[in-house]
């Protein structure tokens, strides 16, 4: 086990300079971050010039490259360079947010979409299964876009007019509740809500095929064979196969769902990592854009290593070496 | 004659399946090599049972409207609505639907909705047909590059195939599209140059199953040279799971689409697609929610009927998936 996470280590290290290069070239292909300052009747060519070479923006792109890697691996990400604050600190301050809202949302449609799964499988055909069915196809289409803000219109803006209790339209916390617990709850019920409808119908699919081909599987027939009743063979010998290959696909369900807090947390103010990635942007705030984009990658690498070395331990079968 | 016919075909069909199951390896996929033996080919019985699955049926016809809309655009601007995409009466901003001869209201600028959702469409499908094509030809190529060499070009493919899959492509095509601004055809093809990594390891696992099967050896032993075997006997093979890949792609795209427009990052102004019709409708969500709803209805309507669409095709390519 500790040869396989270590040799798993080793293979992230090309996979990391990889991901270095990308985001470095990406972003400095696109020029200098100040150029907008040459149409700034303020600023002389010498300023912006004078700028430029203090941020070390005018040595050669490779030397600049080697420079930002080897901070990078000493953990430094440098600064940004509109207020000259570290990057880590500012990523730091936005990631709890961000894997609040991922993390809770992915837990959240999993508990909905295990036992819905699971149930429609083992009832197939049945009224639950059709329904099941059409919830997933319905929502697997939503636009995450779309439904964030019909879930504004619904429940913040038209309910308050109709006098109901409404919710607020973004942020994590106001002054009507004064970032008490609470308050933290009620930001999060509209952004978890956009994130969980279309996770929920993935989910779904998956759940529901798994347990169907597992249900097939000659030891549940020889189970079923051997007299034991239906329930005892469903939840002790399908179920937990049927979840073995959940942990392969929650590791590559992380980019997804990354990308779908990125865009409900612009939708909702929310202020996670998502939501600072467009704002750097906006901003051309460069060493902000890459150490974001560094820290999205790593978590993604991350949880595919916890997803694989997971999968080893729910399944003796698989042999690490 | 015909009912003779008819019973013949209907034998064939009913003892397709067993020669399906016997006769995998070597089966014609295209149909190309049966001459005129006038049994139904791959295709015909792939539409066959197609046409009987109802729903994927009337997704088909739906998806076929829509289209039909956009690409009609210039014809409704002229003789249903009476405006231009462009054209601005401030004087009537914010119409609700039916104001001012607004069939579908007016938005922020006082342009007619109905126009911008014909003109948009045809955007916002461009952009993910668009995307979904170039995907196949980058993605398709380096994966049977990859898969048919093997060796150094494989692993070098592939890891960088995994460092782009580790990155989530919304904050990639985010950096690329605020950097180069680009045009609906550019960002298709930005699109495709983010997105390629899922494609090309789908063609490589496809391309590693094919080419050590007979027919393959018998080409290379017949004097073909490697672009004829990829390209006359590897890819053929393949042709039904890139149709199936594309039509649950292009959904998909057409969301990626939606959600860049709304960040500002997409289609720009004046040009309208469903994503930016959203990104603009944003500030009205307090006084004009129609203007949020049209044009999400709209991408919602057309993705899910994609959607069934390609699971119909998933079903009718490849009936061993689906017993």
């Amino acid at each position: 086990m500790i040869a396989f996470i270590v040799r798993r280590l080793l293979q992230m290290i090309p996979l990391l300079f990889g991901i270095t290069l990308i985001t470095f070239v990406i972003i400095n292909a696109a020029g200098s971050p100040f150029s907008d300052l040459q149409f700034d009747p303020r600023v002389t060519p010498a300023d912006k010039e004078r700028i430029e070479e203090n941020l070390g923006l005018n040595e050669p792109l490779a030397k600049r490259y080697v420079i930002w890697v080897s901070n990078v691996l000493r953990g430094d990400l440098g600064y940004s360079l509109i207020n000259f604050r570290p990057v880590s600190d500012r990523i730091l301050g936005v990631m709890a947010n961000t894997l609040i809202l991922s993390g809770l949302s992915l837990l959240i449609s999993l508990l909905i979409a295990v036992p819905l799964g699971i149930y429609a499988a083992v009832h197939r055909n049945s009224i639950i299964d059709r329904l099941v069915n059409l919830t997933a196809v319905a929502g697997y289409a939503v636009p995450t876009v779309w439904l964030g803000l019909l879930l504004i219109i619904l429940f913040s803006v038209k309910f308050s007019e109709w006098g109901l209790y409404s919710l607020p339209v973004g942020g994590v916390q106001d002054l009507r509740g004064g970032g008490g617990f609470w308050d933290r709850v009620e930001h999060l019920i509209l952004p978890i809500t956009a994130l969980v409808i279309p996770q929920v119908a993935v989910w779904l699919f998956y759940i529901r095929s798994n347990m169907l081909e597992t249900i097939r599987q000659d030891y549940v027939r020889t189970a079923n064979a051997k007299g034991l009743g239906g329930r005892a063979v469903l939840y002790r010998h399908a179920f937990r196969n049927a979840l073995i290959p959940l942990v392969t696909l929650l590791g590559l369900s992380l980019p997804d769902l990354f990308a779908g807090a990125l865009i409900v947390e612009n939708i909702f103010a929310y202020p996670g990592m998502g939501r600072l990635t467009v704002s750097a942007i906006g901003d051309k705030d460069h060493t902000m854009v890459m150490g974001i984009t560094l820290v999205f990658a790593f978590l993604v690498i991350i949880g595919n290593l916890l997803a694989d070395i997971l999968y080893a331990v729910v399944d003796p079968r698989i042999r690490l070496d | 004659m015909a009912s003779t016919e008819s019973a013949r075909v209907a034998a064939i069909e009913d003892i397709q399946p067993q020669l399906d199951a016997a006769a995998l390896p070597e089966r014609d996929w295209t149909g190309l090599g049966r001459g005129d033996t006038s049994a139904p080919g791959y295709w015909s019985r792939a539409w066959r049972r197609f046409r009987r699955n109802r729903v994927a049926v009337i997704a088909l016809i739906i998806t076929t409207l829509i289209i039909a809309f956009c690409l009609a655009a210039p014809l409704i601007s002229r003789y249903v609505t009476h405006f231009t995409y462009y054209e601005n009466h401030l004087g009537q901003a914010l119409s609700q639907p039916g104001e001012n001869d607004f069939i579908l209201g007016s938005d922020g600028n006082g342009r007619d909705v109905l126009t911008r959702l014909a003109f948009g469409g045809r955007v916002s499908l461009l952009v993910a047909v668009l995307a979904a094509m170039s995907i196949l030809i980058i993605g398709g190529s380096i994966g049977a590059v990859a898969g048919y060499f093997g060796g150094w070009i494989d692993t070098v493919l592939m890891r960088a195939a995994d460092v782009l899959l580790s990155i989530p492509t919304l904050v990639l095509l985010i950096l690329v599209s605020s950097f180069y601004q680009p045009s609906p055809a550019e960002l298709a093809i930005l699109i495709a140059l983010v997105s390629w990594a899922g494609v090309s390891r789908l063609i490589r696992g496809e391309v590693l199953a094919l080419k050590h099967r007979d027919f393959v050896d018998a080409a290379r032993v017949l004097g073909a040279s490697n672009s004829r075997i990829i390209s006359r006997h590897l890819f053929p093979n393949i042709v039904p799971q890139t149709i199936v890949w594309a039509s649950l792609a292009i959904p998909g795209l057409i969301l990626t689409e939606a959600a860049l427009s709304y960040l500002g990052l997409g289609v720009r102004a004046p040009q309208p697609s469903w994503g930016n019709m959203l990104q603009d409708a944003k500030q009205y969500v307090r006084t004009n929610w129609t203007l949020v709803f049209i044009p999400g209805l709209m991408i919602y309507i057309t993705v899910l009927c994609i959607n069934l669409v390609g699971s119909g095709l998933r079903d009718a390519l490849d009936p061993r998936l689906n017993q």
